[in-house]
């Protein structure tokens, strides 16, 4: 029997093969309350001129639903900052289990209540840092850190279980430890450290904040998981090829597949073609294939997949079948530090 | 022992959500009203089938079928009534006994 416990082990799944998609990423909106350096999406405080309606997303939620989504991860921008977001929530929450990424700093007591309401499961909360001064640095904003953890707590109240997460930076990295102890001290239980990916606005600031990848392996290494708590991270030994199982529509309508595919892909506009049309894009099946060239044998034996996330194989390559950089295995001497020069932002 | 009685009857709810994934050999089942996603692997996705109201004999003897030669009865109700605890405490399958079901068809007649 079962322990019906969700997300069964990669490594038990008899294949990793969907003829439809699970899974998917949803961009609410491209606005955004604050101005982070590491901003994928090089939000804005205005939401991009054709950004879908409310009347879309649930056309687009039916479509999703239809293709067998049960499970939708929703971020922004901030998705709080777009007025009529518990609609489009509420609706989703229906027939999908509806997880909200969110930076926590607009939340209160009453929009936590009606979250929880609407039926959204869980919240995945961004931190940046352990202390004012670095979290408030990336986020562009002062006063973010304490508006983050007072969400946080409105958020356990109401009984949102919160799952925290924090990108690793230059400026960071001295925090990891005090920033697993802050959040396990509010009540956290499962914590999230990521890697920093070249996009949006990021891109901008990698000098600024780009690590190699022996630095951001030291500080991996020198963390002391707190016993109650489950750190999730993506790096060697646990670099998976997540492609398999993802799929993703920006606030546009643009399906990418994968949030990290963003700046990288165009699969169609879902206004235009149906969700499982794009999601058979001839790419995005070359890139669920998994036909890497070459291979961590220690990442596949916890993942299940080969060759690492795709999304950064081609931003330091060029090359969608080249295996990932940011796994110890297969850097091949990569500084990840440096941005390809075709990933360069436009200066001005 | 079971810790259920032979007068108890079990339905799938009806304000969940099923996804089959065949290439995964499994059920993945949400459940709204108390948001979650679990997962039924062959075994607790064949007792969900089989909870279509009939009584807790009836599917005893149904999952006996499907089961390898061999098996004692003692580890066929050992796995139904663990594979119905999960469904019911989840939210998944509703359990009635049969003063409810009474009760119920009485209404509905």
């Amino acid at each position: 029997m079962a322990d019906l416990d969700f997300t069964p082990p990669a490594v038990a799944l008899p294949q990793l093969t969907l003829h439809r998609p699970v899974k998917s990423w949803l961009q609410l909106t491209g606005s955004c309350n604050l101005k982070c350096k590491q901003c994928y999406g090089d939000c804005s405080s205005a939401a991009p001129a054709d950004e879908m309606s409310a009347e879309e997303f649930k056309r687009l939620a039916d479509e999703m639903t239809e293709a067998g989504i049960i499970e939708l991860l929703v971020e922004g921008g901030e998705p709080l900052h777009r007025p009529d977001y518990l609609e489009i929530l509420r609706y989703c929450a229906r027939t999908m289990l509806v997880r909200l990424r969110t930076n926590a700093t607009l939340l209160d007591a009453e929009r936590a209540a009606a979250l929880r309401d609407a039926g959204v499961a869980g919240l995945v909360v961004d931190f940046m840092g352990a202390t004012a001064e670095t979290h408030d640095w990336h986020a562009g904003i002062p006063g973010s850190l304490e508006r983050t953890l007072r969400g946080l707590s409105i958020a356990k109240e109401a009984g949102l279980e919160p799952v925290a997460t924090l990108i690793m930076t230059r400026r960071n990295v001295g925090e990891l430890q005090a920033y697993l102890d802050m959040v396990a001290a509010a009540g956290v239980r499962r914590v999230g450290i990521l890697r920093l990916y070249p996009l949006g606005r990021a891109k901008r600031y990698w000098d600024e904040m780009a690590l190699s990848l022996p630095e951001q392996m030291a500080a991996l290494d020198a963390l002391v998981v707190p016993d109650d708590v489950y750190l999730m991270r993506s790096w060697h030994p646990k670099d998976g090829n997540c492609c398999w199982q993802a799929s993703g529509v920006d606030s546009t309508g643009r399906s990418v597949g994968c949030s990290y595919l963003r700046d990288f892909v165009d699969f169609g506009n879902i206004r235009d073609t149906p969700f499982l049309t794009t999601w058979q894009h001839p790419l995005f099946r070359r890139l669920r294939a998994r036909n890497v060239e070459d291979h961590c044998t220690e990442c596949e034996s916890t993942q299940g997949s080969k060759g690492g996330c795709r999304s950064t194989a081609y931003a330091f390559t060029g090359d969608w079948d080249a295996p990932d950089p940011f796994c110890t295995t297969t850097n091949r001497g990569t500084d990840v530090r440096l941005l390809p020069t075709r990933l360069l932002p436009e200066k001005g | 022992m079971s810790g259920f009685s032979p007068l108890d009857f079990f339905q799938r709810r009806a304000d969940i959500r099923v996804r089959e994934v065949p290439e995964w050999g499994c059920l993945l089942v949400y459940t709204p009203a108390r948001p979650n996603v679990h997962y039924l692997d062959a075994r607790s996705w064949l007792i969900y089938e089989l909870c279509d109201g009939r009584g807790y004999g009836e599917l005893l003897a149904e999952f006996s079928e499907a089961v390898p030669e061999g098996t004692t009865q003692e580890q066929v109700v050992h796995a139904v009534d663990k594979g119905l605890t999960a469904l019911v405490d989840n939210g998944i399958v509703e359990r009635t006994d049969a003063d409810d079901r009474a009760a119920i068809e009485a209404g509905a007649g």
